[in-house]
């Protein structure tokens, strides 16, 4: 059954999302944590040094933490510009990050500009009509998944459009009544046949390899 | 770095979405050897004396292993998810090549779900009990035309009455009694 | 919810048959039907006047509405208002896709009238979403739905609710990270741009109301 997302200790979206890295300046020198940076001599970590680090890290630490400053991405400077004139349609998301903005929402508290929790609320506003039109339209022409268009909350939101409109469209045509097989079988069953074809390549390779020896 | 095997666990679990693919035994037993190995370096540490520099390592190790422990239970709790999904998808018995893909507890847990809904059907419903798995749509007709997508044998109806499902045959039956089969895929309806 | 369990909600509206046979009253759990005799006209929920028409026991008697002449001054009235005005019936969509997919010989230019019916529906569903984006971009905190039917509520939902979930999730955060400074200009200029020929209050759009 689906239900919207909202993130809790069990979702597996949110650890994908703070499974992300973000660069962090070293502000102290750190005892026997130099395996943190991949170009470190000693065993410490030292100050002035960047380094990537998780978010299930970061988020771990105070804000004004004194061992690392967290640097806020490049990407959501970058759509400073687009929000500000209202543009944002126009972005290719998931493209700029996957997880546009979960990632950001995260990274709100260590962004002493005050501007990330904006831009992502203003990007999400602005493309809301984008995303019912676009949800509206794929199902009309059938056209594919708009992966690199959209970040993962749009994805989810999309899959739903589409599939309000798939069911408005295959009621018009009254082929709703019909009893489906449903989803979970279909695939299994996709699978099973997948799996007959590729056992019958193996049976057929060594045949081609004989011939060509 | 630390949270990695464990990370792989749910990117294998998400990258079949619509599917459960086999149980990980062996990379659920390298995590919870990372955790019991990050423990014990832990301990190690806060025993010893005049450490207090490292201090952040310790909490770093910490988030490690809390990590570790959340990617783990989320594994667990997103396959129980699917498994309740199979009894509604597939009915009370699951195709052999997804069980093989279960471990131990989980077919139990499947079985004891499978168990508590029966009862819980069996007990509402004017003591006649309901199938909630049936009519998910509103039925429009008592009787439907369906196609035999594969053998299946005899099949028995309320009245008595036996029909051999054999395939490519098309028979005209009580709509109720043969939704799940053309839920399972046994029989198409046509029109 | 489906479509599919619409239609079953507006199912229930009531629709004249003539039948051609005669019976007693039919005694069903919502209520009572019939008498039925032979020629004269009964009202039957539309269930039932769809069944019957089916095995060939009755004639539907098109509702009042499905006439041309009133659905083109419904279009054009639909078009020149900016609010969404009032439908014949609270399921228009629903009574004409059952009466005209099991009847069609008993509505005279029934292939027109489908026509300027999805022209209505298309109409109201593109004006829904105008006036979502113009609520969505403003100020408002909530808005009216008068006169939208049940189908149509249902051609935004879920993706509606759910991205207004994302949308309020996102304010919280941006307003906890920005109590203390009020640069950046965003407030200004975004908002009341790009909606073709909308003014300053987005409530002009639609008979939504919003507030401050």
């Amino acid at each position: 059954m689906a239900v919207n997302y909202f993130p809790h200790y069990y979702s597996i979206e949110d650890i994908f999302v703070t499974h992300e890295k973000v660069e962090c300046k070293v502000n102290t020198k750190l005892q026997r944590m130099g395996f943190l940076d991949a170009g470190s001599e000693t065993d410490h970590l030292e100050p002035g040094r960047t380094v990537n680090l998780p978010l299930w890290y970061i988020k771990e630490l105070k804000v004004s933490n004194a061992y690392f400053t967290v640097c806020v991405p490049e990407i959501y400077k970058n759509v400073h510009k687009a929000v500000c004139e209202a543009e944002t349609t126009h972005i290719e998301l998931g493209r700029l990050h996957p997880y546009f903005y979960e990632f950001g929402r995260y990274l709100t508290p260590y962004d002493s500009n005050h501007v990330i929790g904006r831009i992502i609320f203003e990007t999400l506003r602005q493309r809301v009509r984008y995303l019912l039109d676009i949800s509206k339209n794929d199902v009309q022409s059938r056209s594919s998944k708009p992966e690199h268009r959209l970040d993962n909350i749009e994805a989810n939101l999309h899959v739903a459009g589409t599939k309000t409109n798939t069911q408005y469209i295959n009621w018009l045509q009254m082929c709703s009544n019909k009893i489906c097989i449903s989803q979970l079988v279909e695939e299994h069953q996709k699978k099973r046949k997948r799996a007959d074809c590729s056992d019958d390549e193996n049976d057929s390779h060594p045949a081609s390899k004989r011939a060509t020896l | 770095m630390f949270g990695d095997k464990a990370f792989d666990l749910l990117k294998d679990l998400e990258r079949s979405s619509q599917t459960i693919p086999a149980f990980d035994d062996d990379g659920l037993r390298q995590v919870l050897e990372e955790i019991k190995a990050i423990f014990e370096e832990n301990v190690a540490q806060a025993q010893s004396q005049g450490q207090a520099s490292s201090y952040t390592l310790l909490h770093f190790r910490h988030a490690a292993l809390q990590r570790n422990k959340r990617c783990l239970l989320a594994y667990l709790y997103e396959r129980c998810r699917r498994i309740k999904a199979l009894r509604w998808e597939f009915g009370p018995i699951i195709p052999d090549d997804i069980k093989q893909a279960l471990c131990e507890p989980e077919i139990q847990f499947f079985n004891n779900y499978s168990k508590s809904l029966a009862a819980y059907m069996r007990a509402v419903g004017d003591s006649q009990g309901i199938d909630l798995t049936s009519n998910l749509r509103p039925p429009k007709s008592l009787y439907i035309e369906v196609r035999c997508i594969e053998d299946y044998g005899k099949f028995e109806l309320d009245d008595g009455e036996v029909i051999h499902l054999k395939k490519n045959s098309q028979h005209y039956l009580p709509r109720a009694q043969v939704e799940s089969l053309v839920r399972q895929g046994i029989l198409q309806h046509i029109s | 919810m489906d479509p599919t369990t619409i239609e079953f909600i507006g199912e229930k509206c009531m629709i004249s048959i003539i039948p051609n046979f005669s019976s007693e009253p039919l005694h069903l759990i919502y209520g009572s039907v019939g008498p039925f005799r032979a020629g004269f006209p009964v009202f039957v929920p539309l269930w039932l006047a769809t069944h019957l028409r089916k095995q060939q026991k009755c004639r539907i008697v098109p509702p009042e509405w499905m006439d041309m002449d009133i659905l083109e001054e419904i279009k054009e009235e639909e078009k020149r208002s900016k609010f969404f005005t009032k439908m014949p019936s609270e399921h228009y969509m629903v009574v004409a896709q059952l009466v005209m997919s099991t009847a069609p010989d008993d509505v005279p230019r029934c292939e027109e009238l489908r026509t300027v019916i999805k022209d209505i529906f298309d109409t109201r569903e593109a004006k829904l979403r105008t006036s979502i984006d113009a609520f969505i971009k403003g100020e408002g905190t909530y808005a009216k739905l008068d006169n939208l039917t049940l189908l149509e509520i249902h051609s935004v939902r879920p993706i509606l609710p759910w991205s207004l979930d994302h949308i309020s999730r996102y304010q919280r955060v941006a307003t906890a990270s920005q109590r203390d400074t009020s640069m950046l200009g965003l407030n200004t200029t975004v908002g009341s741009s790009t909606v073709p020929g909308s003014s300053a209050t987005p409530a002009s759009l639609s008979n939504s109301l919003y507030t401050q």
